[in-house]
């Protein structure tokens, strides 16, 4: 139960960096420095994701492609 | 488009029951200066911003804010589920709970309803960046409100999250309105305005 919540929270984490350079991006988009960042924030992003998907359950629809059933409707709701 | 990925951008686990608090942060789920208003105020303006960069941050920022909005509705909902029509009562909710159960609605901490009147998106890049740098502003300092009615750790670091969001977004949209500023005519960034007019006024041909 706590692996699956840092499985959570590594992608939550990773997430969030990608986002925030990806804000200074729009401002910036000709910072190479900043763009190679971002690269390696998204590259360590879909791991995250990937081991996440793995093992816990789809984020996005399109992680349903590997499951062997339909669990985009299981609880908990990210809300709950 | 929109894709939706099952998780909040940042947990909310609250412990404790809370229908005041809940009560006070619903201002930031539909008032005047909430997450929602935010993400309307910029997914709308983004169609009439000529510029790349602030029509591209006006998206990731709007996009960001209902990801916020989510978290909001998660905090008063994991605040006031199974709270009973007594404890509601009790905790000042009663007026709400009548209305709506435990649902959630789109109303501020007055009641008052979500409306379009809380934003504007005036088709005019300098008009609407400056909207949109007060917006943050005032969306910092309701959570700053709310942080000096709220001691429960586990809703003060969601809140706190959520506080920090609206001072990199000034951050960023301060640095569009200076790119805006710079392709406008350095000599009057008011000559005209580049979301409306074809060309400068003043270029005119001579009759």
């Amino acid at each position: 139960m706590n692996n699956l919540n840092n499985l959570l929270l590594n992608v939550q984490a990773k997430s969030f960096l990608a986002h925030d350079l990806l804000l200074y991006l729009d401002t910036h988009p000709d910072d190479r420095t900043a763009f190679e960042a971002y690269r390696h924030a998204l590259s360590e992003r879909g791991e995250a994701v990937r081991i996440y998907e793995n093992q816990v359950r789809a984020l996005t629809p399109d992680g349903l492609l590997c499951r062997p059933d339909f669990n985009w409707i299981d609880e908990p709701f990210p809300w709950q | 488009m929109w894709i939706y990925e099952k998780m909040l951008q940042y947990p909310v686990n609250i412990k404790n029951k809370n229908a005041r608090l809940a009560k006070i942060i619903i201002s930031q789920f539909g008032g005047p200066d909430g997450e929602l208003s935010a993400s309307a105020r910029y997914l709308t303006q983004r169609y009439a911003m000529p510029n790349k960069m602030a029509a591209g941050l006006l998206n990731d920022i709007g996009t960001e804010e209902l990801a916020h909005f989510e978290m909001i509705g998660a905090i008063i909902r994991q605040l006031t589920r199974g709270l009973s029509a007594e404890e509601l009562q009790k905790e000042g909710m009663a007026d709400y709970y009548v209305d709506h159960t435990a649902g959630l609605w789109l109303q501020a901490a007055s009641g008052a309803p979500f409306t379009s009147t809380y934003f504007q998106s005036k088709g005019d890049p300098i008009t609407d960046l400056h909207e949109d740098l007060a917006a943050e502003q005032k969306a910092r300092t309701t959570y700053d409100n709310i942080l000096r009615l709220v001691d429960d750790p586990d809703v003060r670091e969601p809140i706190q999250f959520l506080r920090q969001r609206e001072i990199v977004h000034y951050q960023r949209f301060g640095e569009a309105l200076r790119r805006v500023t710079d392709e406008l005519d350095a000599r009057n960034f008011y000559a005209f305005n580049p979301a409306f007019d074809l060309k400068p006024a003043h270029n005119k041909p001579c009759q």
